[in-house]
Order: structure tokens, then C-alpha cells, then sequence
């Protein structure tokens, strides 16, 4: 056999049994398992999004937690203790954080419920400050 | 983007939106690129209802694998070697070649005359039994160019190989071709 006839052959190599294979059903298939297979296989911005909202929800959580302390013993929070209420969180996924959220119907000061400690100006993070302290 | 902009739009463009959330982005991608990626599968080996599995698991890793694709080549080169590796580990468990039956067998277009015919169907069988017996590198760049018809510059760039590698990779394998095939 030419290398001109290996070459012509090899044009029609799995033509027949590709026909079998229906692209509309494979996106179908395709889009239901990445629905599926969940956090792994969305897009980044699913990703970050949940990373922000789970940043802000600390945040908040540290700020009550902090509040809530210096209420009821007057002392300072311990780094263990802290630790523990973050991983904790780690474990909820979106909706159980949400709610949560809302139990706690906490009055934090408005900008910590939307943004990180670097995007505050220095007054609202010396107000954010005191309100730690009480 | 509306379904007729998903349709006229290119794969950059297509992958863009999908890495924004687009999810029928990814389906567009998947329609455009099932009867190509099959074929490449189906002559690499994956026979019957396998076939269909194979193909949709190189899409899932293609999907989750996104971020590594770079656009050194196609979007279409890249899948073929996800596909050539989704077929490398399948065959790694199976333990096994997969076994033909005479309904697996491409049937190539020929004449009326069915002597002919049988001739054209023997001859792409035994090039589909040789084929699989080639190396993997040789096997992925023999079917990139004889089979899809892309250029070496393309196939170096999807295998992460140089243009000349993929030269004499192409060029052992129809050599090793032309001797068993006779």
C-alpha cells in the first residue's frame, strides 16, 4: 500500500461509528455532569464569588464575635477561639452560610458586610476598631 | 450571548463566555467539536457505546482543565490530546484491546462494485488494526495529520513538541504503516 493510499484510508478512519455519536445529546450529557460534578467544574467566577462572600461572612462573625466578648467578660477573644469559628464556617456551603446570616441578625457596621479591611479608609477602620473594643 | 451569537462566534470567544458563566457557551463548544473529537476517538480504538463515554469525558476534563488551556493551538488540537489521554487510561483499565466486531468496522465509500467494495472495507480495516498498533506519539501525530488534516505547525504546538519532531513522528508512522499493511 502508497503512502497516497494510507493517506486516502486514513480520511475515513472512524467515520461510520463517529456518525453514532449525536453532539446535541453529548452537550446535554456533557452540561448535566458538569451541573453535577459541582464547584470543581464551574466557571472561576462561581469560585470567587463564593471565596468573597465566605471573606465578608468571617469578617462580619469576627466583629460580633469580638462585640459579643467584650460584653458579656469585658476581656479580649483568644487566637484559639478565633480559629475555631473560622473553620467551622469553612464547613457550610453558601445557603447554610446565609442563613446563619440571618440568625444572627447582627447590626455590624454596613461597609464590613460588603467589603474587605483593605478597601475601608482609615476613619471607618478606627471606627470598626472601636466598636471591637466596645 | 443568544444562541446565534454562540453560533457565529468563535471558540476564544465561546471559551470567554463560559469562563464568565455562559453555560450554553460550553454546549455550543460541544456541538461544534463532538463529530471531530468522535472520529479521532473512534480510530484511536474506543468502539460502541465506549465511544460515546470517551468523548464526553474528554469534554468534562477539558471543562475542569480550562484554565490550562493557553491557545498555543486550537482549542480543537487541545481536545484530541485530552482525548488521546482519556483513551490512554481507559485502556489502563480495561487491561485489554478493545475487540472488534464486523458491525464496529468503518465501511469506506466505494463504487457499486461489490468486489471493490470488500477490497476498500479489508484494506481500511487492516489500516484501523495497524494504526493501533503504532506508538502513542506516532498514533496522535499520524491521525492529526492524515486523518484531521491539520498542519505540523499546529500538531507541534498541541503536542508541545518541535515541527520537526512531529515531522519524523509522522514520517515513522507511515512507515511502520506501509510495512505491515504490505
Amino acid at each position: 500500500m502508497s503512502e497516497r493510499e494510507i493517506e486516502r484510508l486514513a480520511e475515513q478512519l472512524g467515520a461510520r461509528r463517529a456518525a453514532s455519536v449525536d453532539p446535541e445529546r453529548m452537550a446535554q450529557q456533557v452540561i448535566a455532569r458538569l451541573r453535577a460534578e459541582g464547584p470543581r467544574a464551574r466557571p472561576a467566577w462561581t469560585r470567587s464569588t463564593l471565596v468573597r462572600v465566605a471573606a465578608t461572612v468571617v469578617l462580619v462573625l469576627g466583629v460580633a464575635f469580638f462585640a459579643s466578648r467584650n460584653g458579656s467578660e469585658g476581656g479580649p477573644p483568644t487566637t484559639e477561639s478565633l480559629a475555631g469559628s473560622v473553620q467551622g464556617l469553612e464547613a457550610l456551603d453558601g445557603l447554610e452560610l446565609a442563613e446563619m446570616l440571618d440568625s444572627l441578625a447582627y447590626s455590624a457596621p454596613v461597609y464590613t458586610m460588603a467589603v474587605g479591611l483593605d478597601d475601608l479608609t482609615e476613619s471607618q477602620l478606627r471606627e470598626l476598631l472601636e466598636s471591637m473594643e466596645g | 450571548m443568544t444562541a446565534a451569537e454562540r453560533a457565529g462566534a468563535g471558540d476564544a470567544e465561546l471559551i470567554g463566555a463560559w469562563r464568565g458563566g455562559d453555560e450554553g457557551a460550553a454546549a455550543e463548544l460541544v456541538r461544534r467539536h463532538t463529530p471531530a473529537l468522535a472520529r479521532f476517538m473512534a480510530a484511536w480504538g474506543a468502539r460502541g457505546d465506549d465511544l460515546d463515554d470517551v468523548v464526553q469525558e474528554a469534554f468534562i476534563r477539558a471543562f475542569r482543565g480550562m484554565d490550562r488551556f493557553r491557545e498555543e493551538a486550537s482549542f480543537r488540537t487541545w481536545l484530541f490530546t485530552i482525548g488521546a489521554n482519556v483513551a490512554r487510561d481507559v485502556g489502563r483499565q480495561s487491561r485489554r484491546r478493545p475487540i472488534l466486531s464486523l458491525a464496529d468496522h468503518d465501511v469506506p465509500a466505494a463504487g457499486g462494485n461489490p468486489e471493490e467494495h470488500a477490497e476498500a472495507e479489508e484494506a481500511l480495516h487492516r489500516l484501523e488494526h495497524a494504526v493501533e498498533q503504532l506508538p502513542p506519539m506516532q498514533r496522535k501525530v499520524f491521525l492529526l495529520r492524515a486523518q484531521q488534516g491539520l498542519d505540523y505547525e499546529e500538531i507541534a504546538a498541541g503536542l508541545k513538541t518541535s515541527v520537526g519532531a512531529a515531522r519524523v513522528h509522522y514520517h515513522h508512522a507511515v512507515k511502520r504503516l506501509k510495512k505491515e499493511l504490505g
